[in-house]
């Protein structure tokens, strides 16, 4: 009841402290937080730290559709459900976190053990990271010193940093991955802006096909193809949906107003 | 006393005091405070001591003075491409970001060339602790155009005029393309007050879009009757910028335009 | 003496049996996983280039989906969210892709 009586104050002084933080500027995450997601659809549940996951370290990787596509991940945090079990039989996280797979010069760490040995718990801190203070394998400003850098985000020019040889992406994994027949990239094409004042918008499929194929977008982000068929405002990306769904979480933030807002994209 | 009683009083309490403070902070809200902020002395309006780590780590706080930035870069500059959070000690600015060339130390700021840079004699110049640092400059400002409030200076007229000309970018330069003149006409609250004019022009020589969209304006039109003056007042809406470094809510008129003597 | 050889031999021709007999299956069952492997990568492998096909081979591909699915549903619980999931991402981009073929 105590417990109960608690989180009923919390709720409420958290949602005080979100009505009143209607007209303010949001504080702006850390450079090694941007793309940082929190999992917790059973962690809690199991008396478990919910799991921190860090886009930066795996974009710079994998692709994007080696994960949401071929390994299956939803686009939202928390919407695809991962039980511990699965990643023990290998899918999602255990798809390569299975203590085999060998990635540059090192094993990649084993996800959700059956064992529970004092080590084994020890590796689970390495996600169920959330409230603890857990020492990353590798550090956020050491690992992109050389990166190429951009201002907001991760502060980093992921497109360039793969051009410039600094990334290599995977983009399949055997036995996971299908071979796919090479790309036909699909033409560019114009957004009105909705405002006076506001250029078009150019949006090029080439610098979005790359790393997320076709299935990442459509249909489920965006249903229309024939121009002005899913009609969305600024109100509705702010909101975190069509492009929103991706450049308010883990690519370049919509703060960067002209890098869409101005013909092509940059 | 048994203890089932003893909880159910102490939840009692709780409650009560809960609902207590449900009813505190409504009135609060509603009503509103009509108590403007104190008015520092001209030298000193925009004048801020950041100390989210310095005398932590034992040294004094850092002076910082929007009059003395605002006249060579406009707020975009360090605001939007600096990434300099709009309230003071969020910003997780430390020595040894500065050194390599992030925040203050940028290049074309406080890197040793353009201002001076982050070595042993200039620690002080910031790390003094003292609001009111650099007041002698603020004579240096008295030919620009003159206002009863904030600096007591009318920055806005002073641009227009060419009698400053703040850098509006360092390395990103904002789109010629982008050109949103709007002038909005905001209905006031009370049926006495005429509305309020809002410039976007005004607002984007100074800053850039993403400054006020969408986190302190949603551009959904209709929440716009959310800000009331209570609320700007508290320091959100137009109050993250007119309390503290633009100028300040008293100058009813710079936005209420048509408010007389009487309806004050 | 004598029944305790007769229930050794009968152990062995056991084991023999089960030994061969799981031989003989081995390949079915693996075949029968790799079935539907298959055809959900072959069916899959098609989305990057959807825009090139036909309207008639789009429609192919979305009835494969539509038979390949109950396969699928057979799986264990894992391997059954994941390629549900993907399957389904498949035939809706087909049917993204043909609705909006319509439309040109």
């Amino acid at each position: 009841m105590r417990k109960a009586l608690f989180i009923a104050c919390l709720i409420f002084v958290f949602a005080g402290i979100v009505l009143a933080q209607t007209g303010v500027k949001k504080k702006r995450p850390l450079p090694y937080n941007y793309g940082k997601m929190i999992i917790n659809n059973y962690s809690e549940k199991a008396e478990i730290a919910p799991v921190a996951f860090d886009h930066w370290h795996h974009r710079a990787k994998f692709t994007c559709r080696l994960c949401h596509v071929d390994i299956g991940f939803g686009m939202k945090a928390n919407s695809t459900n991962i039980r511990a079990a699965d990643n023990m039989k290998g899918f999602y996280c255990g798809t390569c976190h299975n203590g085999k797979m060998v990635y540059g010069n090192r094993k990649v760490f084993e996800a959700c053990s059956r064992k529970n040995t004092e080590e084994d718990a020890k590796r689970c801190d390495r996600c169920h990271s959330v409230g603890k203070n857990v020492k990353k394998e590798y550090d956020f400003y050491e690992f992109t010193e050389k990166f190429p850098k951009e201002r907001f985000g991760n502060g980093i020019n992921w497109e360039k940093a793969e051009a410039e040889g600094f990334i290599k992406l995977t983009d399949f994994i055997e036995g996971i991955s299908i071979k796919r027949a090479p790309f036909t990239i699909q033409k560019d094409f114009a957004l009105e802006g909705k405002v006076k004042g506001m250029p078009d918008i150019v949006f090029s499929h080439k610098k979005h096909t790359v790393w997320n194929g076709c299935e990442v977008c459509h249909p489920e982000i965006f249903i229309g193809v024939k121009k002005g068929a899913t009609k969305y405002s600024m109100v509705e990306i702010f909101e975190g949906k069509f492009c929103g769904v991706c450049h308010t979480t883990v690519a370049f933030p919509l703060t960067d107003c002209q890098r869409c807002h101005t013909k092509p994209v940059q | 006393m048994p203890y089932k009683t003893r909880s159910v009083i102490s939840r009692v309490i709780t409650l009560t005091g809960l609902i207590a403070l449900v009813l505190f902070s409504w009135l609060l809200e509603v009503h509103g405070y009509w108590d403007f902020p104190p008015v520092p002395p001209l030298e000193e309006f925009g004048n801020l001591l950041i100390n989210r780590i310095s005398e932590k780590n034992g040294i004094k706080a850092v002076t910082f003075s929007h009059w003395i930035h605002r006249q060579k870069h406009t707020c975009r500059v360090c605001h939007f491409e600096l990434e300099f959070n709009m309230k003071v000690n969020t910003t997780e600015i430390t020595e040894s970001a500065n050194s390599s060339g992030k925040f203050c130390g940028t290049s074309g700021c406080h890197d040793g060339r353009i201002a001076f840079g982050h070595d042993k004699p200039n620690c002080e110049k910031c790390h003094n602790g003292n609001r009111g640092y650099g007041k002698e400059k603020f004579s240096t400002l008295s030919g620009l155009p003159k206002t009863g409030f904030g600096n007591g200076i009318n920055w806005v007229k002073a641009l227009k005029k060419g009698l400053i000309a703040p850098a509006h970018y360092l390395t990103i330069k904002p789109s010629e393309d982008i050109s949103y003149e709007t002038t909005l006409l905001l209905e006031a609250e009370w049926e006495k007050i005429p509305p309020a004019i809002f410039p976007h022009r005004a607002h984007t020589q100074w800053l850039d879009c993403n400054n006020c969209h969408p986190d302190i304006f949603n551009i959904k039109k209709k929440t716009t009757k959310h800000f009331s003056m209570s609320l700007n007042l508290k320091g959100e809406f137009c109050g993250v910028c007119h309390l503290s470094v633009a100028f300040p809510m008293n100058e009813c008129k710079r936005c209420h335009v048509d408010i007389t003597k009487e309806t004050k | 003496m004598k029944r305790s050889k007769i229930t050794v031999f009968l152990f062995l021709t056991f084991i023999f049996i089960l030994i061969s007999g799981i031989n003989l299956l081995y390949p079915v069952l693996t075949n029968a996983e790799d079935e539907w492997k298959k055809e959900f990568e072959d069916i899959c492998s098609k989305t990057d280039i959807a825009m090139t096909l036909t309207d008639d081979e789009i429609k192919n591909l979305i009835l494969r989906c539509d038979k390949l699915k109950p396969s699928i549903e057979k799986l264990d619980e894992a391997p059954k969210k994941v390629y549900l999931k993907r399957l389904q991402s498949c035939r809706d981009l087909f049917v993204f892709v043909l609705e909006s073929k319509k439309e040109k």
